[in-house]
């Protein structure tokens, strides 16, 4: 029977292909640049230095954390904003900060192998990106690249639908909550009247259920070697209790042959000895 | 035909875990007088049918996952 070679993996969601793009080196740098001008436009009243400190820090430890990182930043500085000074992000470039905040983090979470490669060495991998253009070394197959725009054009129209279709649920869902002014009555209001009681629990059982099914969605595109390993830890957790029952019967019943084996060996050899005569003891 | 049985059960048993969490919900959340001990109760044995639902729904898709590829490698 031919087996497949176990050192090919087949690309899934869950394993996609590490097959660089053309546009490989143009998209990490402006991931990087982009990241960078966010973090800076973030905390404007915070001293230079600790900015470039923070940024630095953030950028570099990229390949570990992902877009964590970067979220972390973002949720800092608007809680430090409220209540005042959050009027920048309001209005039209409130909304374009956003998408653009979001945009930046979908793409960092989807091409996180691309950037682990960029950030290991932030500096010298986009110096040296820039010498071996200048030096002719990089070698740009156009025919490739004119075959990889549809599919970059494709990525980037599904990428603003998600982005507009999560931007659209979120206000609702937000719209749904009770602002700041209102609050107090809202949530006292809230919580004499049942029917919103048992709206609020129809949502979390709704919002369960559609994270289970988005799980089991994702769980459908387990490849064979993934899909063995985890029956065999299944079995193995099933079984556990009877697997370690029956090694520690044959680990206990070789311990008492050996020792029956000993015992036997010992009263042999006493009976040897006691039939010798008395000068060959 | 074994692997959608027990896919189809696993889906009843989540389905019926959702049931019973959203009644587990509404004791914890009733205005008049919430009832925290029969909640957590509810919601505890909901967790043990939702954990049992998915492994039911898990092993079925990895069996069938399985079997599908060694059909694959047996036919030429």
């Amino acid at each position: 029977m031919n087996r497949p070679d176990p050192s090919v993996v087949t690309p899934t969601v869950l394993e996609p292909t590490h097959e660089t793009s053309q546009f490989g080196g143009l998209l990490i740098i402006s991931v990087l640049a982009s990241a960078a001008g966010i973090l800076f436009l973030l905390a404007p009243h915070m001293g230079w230095p600790l900015r470039f400190f923070l940024t630095a820090i953030i950028l570099l430890t990229m390949k570990y954390w992902g877009g964590v990182m970067v979220l972390i930043a973002v949720q800092a500085d608007l809680f430090f904003r409220e209540p005042p000074r959050s009027a920048n992000f309001q209005g039209a470039t409130g909304l374009l900060a956003v998408f653009l905040i979001v945009t930046l983090l979908m793409f960092i979470n989807r091409n996180r192998e691309l950037l682990k490669h960029a950030a290991s060495r932030p500096l010298s991998s986009i110096f040296g990106l820039i010498v071996s253009a200048f030096k002719g070394e990089i070698v740009f197959d156009s025919s490739k690249a004119v075959r990889q725009v549809p599919q970059m054009l494709g990525a980037i129209i599904r990428a603003i639908a998600l982005l507009v279709g999560c931007v659209f649920v979120s206000q609702i869902l937000l719209n749904t909550l009770p602002n700041r002014r209102t609050f107090n009555e809202d949530l006292r209001g809230w919580m004499l009247d049942e029917t919103s009681v048992l709206q609020c629990s129809l949502l979390l059982s709704g919002i369960i259920a559609a994270w289970i099914v988005c799980h089991e969605i994702f769980w459908r595109q387990l490849t064979r070697d993934q899909s063995r390993l985890y029956l065999r830890s299944v079995f193995l957790t099933i079984h556990h209790a009877d697997l370690r029952m029956i090694v520690r019967g044959r680990l206990h019943l070789r311990q008492k042959s050996a020792l029956e084996k000993k015992e036997r060996e010992a009263a042999a050899f006493s009976c040897r000895t006691e039939n010798l005569p008395e000068f060959r003891r | 035909m074994m692997f959608w049985i027990r896919e189809i059960v696993g889906w009843v048993l989540v389905v019926a875990a959702l049931v019973v969490m959203q009644m587990g919900l509404n004791f914890a959340l009733s205005s008049g007088s919430p009832k925290i001990v029969e909640a957590s109760v509810v919601i505890f044995a909901s967790l043990g049918l939702l954990r049992s639902g998915i492994l039911l729904i898990r092993i079925s898709t990895a069996a069938r996952i399985c079997k599908l590829d060694r059909q694959h490698e047996k036919s030429p």
